[in-house]
């Protein structure tokens, strides 16, 4: 659970589902309360078939598992240069999902999750990463090192990046 | 909480310890750990042994592990004590048995004041 001295305030009648979406993956994180009930990562790469296939797949055992109320995606302004568009197949897969079972899908601009860790003194990705580990014990072994410039991001990132979506989503509520 | 409690809060507890499913069946005796993926996803009810040992491993109460499975068999009792109250009141001060009827609705007033 998470230290409820140091988010002060926070709080979440709901059961949320944070997720932080990239070309190949996607992460998850569900909390109830201040309790992270469950957590992953799951790859969404499709050689043969389509990604919205493999990404349902991948999807649905963990609405089905944490059934949540409502799921927070992070905003992406635009078509991004790395994405040849499987990103956005991700989404559009998850979103029909959360359609289908009636959870409203709620959207966090990149703006909203900096300014509100800002607040924290976290204004860098590992800072932020440091903080929730702080914040949510349970996910503190799973804080990547911090990453040299010419390392590329490692994969557990990710799920920080959707817990710092949820925590920004919580506390602009 | 506003939403409906989930089943089990088996897999919420095991990542707070830190522990893989494979650990959790060890200390559970079983050989593989689908049997731990089965009782985390409410596909199967664990037999009351192991439910005990989750209770021991965790240290929390089985009624807190298994929160929607404890409310609705609470639910379920809830109903048929009522419908047994009911029936119990219609049988009341008749017959050899109003003694030991009367005890019964003694038990489910007292019942129901411990609640």
């Amino acid at each position: 659970m998470a230290d409820a001295t140091k988010v002060s305030g926070i709080t979440n009648p709901r059961r949320i589902l944070a997720l932080e979406i990239r070309s190949q993956r996607f992460a998850f994180v569900a909390l109830e309360g201040m309790n992270v009930i469950d957590f992953g990562i799951r790859r969404c790469r499709s050689h043969s078939g389509s990604v919205q296939a493999v990404t349902l797949k991948r999807f649905v055992p963990v609405v089905d598992f944490c059934v949540p109320t409502a799921a927070v995606i992070r905003k992406r302004l635009g078509k991004s240069s790395q994405d040849p568009g499987t990103m956005q197949a991700i989404t559009k897969a998850i979103r029909a999902q959360c359609r289908r079972r009636a959870i409203q899908v709620y959207g966090m601009s990149e703006k909203k999750v900096q300014s509100f860790f800002a607040k924290y003194g976290a204004t860098t990705k590992h800072a932020t990463a440091s903080l929730l580990a702080e914040w949510f014990e349970e996910l503190a072994w799973k804080l990547p090192p911090k990453r040299k410039p010419w390392q590329s991001e490692r994969p557990n990132t990710l799920l920080f990046d959707a817990l710092a979506v949820a925590m920004a989503f919580l506390g602009a509520e | 909480m506003t939403d409906p409690a989930l089943g089990n809060y088996l897999r919420m507890h095991r990542i707070k310890a830190g522990l893989s499913q494979r650990e959790v069946a060890n200390l559970l005796g079983y050989a593989r750990p689908w049997q731990v993926s089965r009782h985390e996803l409410s596909k199967t009810a664990p037999p009351l042994l192991t439910a005990l040992a989750y209770q021991h491993i965790f240290q929390m109460p089985v009624s807190a592990l298994f929160t929607g499975m404890h409310m609705t068999v609470a639910d379920v009792i809830e109903q048929k004590l009522s419908a047994f109250e009911r029936d119990l009141q219609d049988r009341s001060g008749k017959g050899h048995m109003a003694k030991a009827t009367a005890h019964k609705l003694q038990w489910l007033t007292q019942r129901k004041s411990l609640a």
